[in-house]
């Protein structure tokens, strides 16, 4: 109920103290949409393997190397321009559209947003792919056969650690621990999924059909992170 | 050694402005709707307010339209930020304090 009366000046600094960090949290609170977020990403993570790993093979081949048991070459999108041109491109359009949203939320809501930070998590993000896929490949044309393979897993990972780092910025700017820890299980799901072999021996698909493997570890990550998003909007919708 | 009391702000140390600044503190600006809804405060008395911050020169006040609608948005300055820190310290000594002399008063 609105007042008129001034406030107490005989307040204790409990009382005080108490109503700065509600109001905090409130103003805090206020500023969260969490979900959003949440969800374009996990739709640009799962909508990869409809670009990416359909249709003919795009690019990302060493040379052919030839040892005493045949003919060898390594290829991994993970070194194509196509990689690095989708990831670029689709997770760029997904910070626009990010910042928009909450710059308009914000403003209809009545809270100014600072959007600062998260340009330079999208900057940092481009950087960490290009660096990645310059590095995988460097390392194609001086592979050779037996190679471990841990640096393309790791290259493959690359985007999912750029979307990991944009969303660690986003829960420091909202002091949102809970996005901390989401973001946390998600980058040790993708981790798990796309760096480490043991699924792979877990599910006979990566032999029999590798790219219908592929496109399922890009997908359940896609899926976490939209189930996140379910998650995180009933949370902010029942905040009263 | 000083008492935390001498060090407290009679213009801060209250809970609306303190409120104003805490919420300020924590977005780019905020609307006075915003401040009157979360504070729960007539706009008389949320004017009256925000006037003793301004003249403190603790926040900035911004009164523009957004189409007809005139719309006015509160921005905290760099002294006001580091006014509301130093409350917060102040409050936060005074509290130890307490605790420490009467270690059996319930809060």
């Amino acid at each position: 109920m609105p007042t008129d009366i001034p406030a107490s000046e005989s307040d204790s600094p409990q009382q005080l103290l108490a109503a700065a960090q509600g109001y905090t949290r409130q103003a805090r609170a206020a500023q969260r949409q969490t979900w959003f977020p949440l969800l374009v990403l996990g739709l640009v993570v799962a909508a990869w393997p409809l670009f990416g790993l359909s249709g003919p093979p795009r690019g990302g081949c060493g040379p052919l190397v030839h040892t005493s048991s045949g003919v060898f070459r390594y290829c991994t999108l993970a070194g194509s321009g196509f990689f690095f041109r989708y990831w670029t491109i689709s997770l760029s359009l997904a910070y626009v559209l990010i910042t928009g949203y909450y710059l308009w939320r914000a403003r209809a809501r009545g809270i100014g947003t600072r959007v600062g930070r998260y340009a330079w998590a999208w900057m940092g993000g481009l950087v960490l792919i290009g660096a990645s896929v310059w590095a995988v490949d460097q390392h194609l044309n001086n592979l050779t056969p037996g190679e471990s393979l841990l640096a393309f897993r790791l290259a493959a990972f690359t985007p999912l650690l750029a979307i990991g780092a944009g969303l660690f910025v986003l829960a420091g700017v909202e002091r949102h621990p809970a996005l901390a820890w989401f973001t946390l299980a998600c980058l040790a799901l993708a981790g798990l999924l796309l760096v480490s072999t043991w699924p792979s021996y877990l599910l006979s698909l990566s032999d029999s059909r590798p790219q219908l493997f592929a496109a399922s570890r890009y997908l359940t990550v896609g899926l976490f992170l939209m189930l996140g998003s379910a998650g995180f909007a009933l949370t902010e919708r029942s905040r009263p | 050694m000083t008492h935390p009391v001498n060090g407290l702000d009679e213009v801060v140390h209250q809970r609306v402005r303190l409120g104003v600044l805490a919420i300020a503190q924590e977005a780019k600006t905020v609307d006075f709707g915003f401040l009157q809804t979360t504070l729960e405060l007539t706009a008389g008395n949320l004017s009256h307010n925000l006037n003793v911050l301004e003249d403190a020169g603790l926040i900035r006040i911004h009164k523009g339209y957004e189409g007809k609608r005139p719309r006015t948005r509160i921005q905290i300055t760099p002294a006001g930020k580091q006014a509301l820190r130093t409350e917060i310290a102040h409050l936060k000594q005074l509290i130890a304090r307490v605790d420490t002399q009467h270690p059996d008063v319930q809060h």
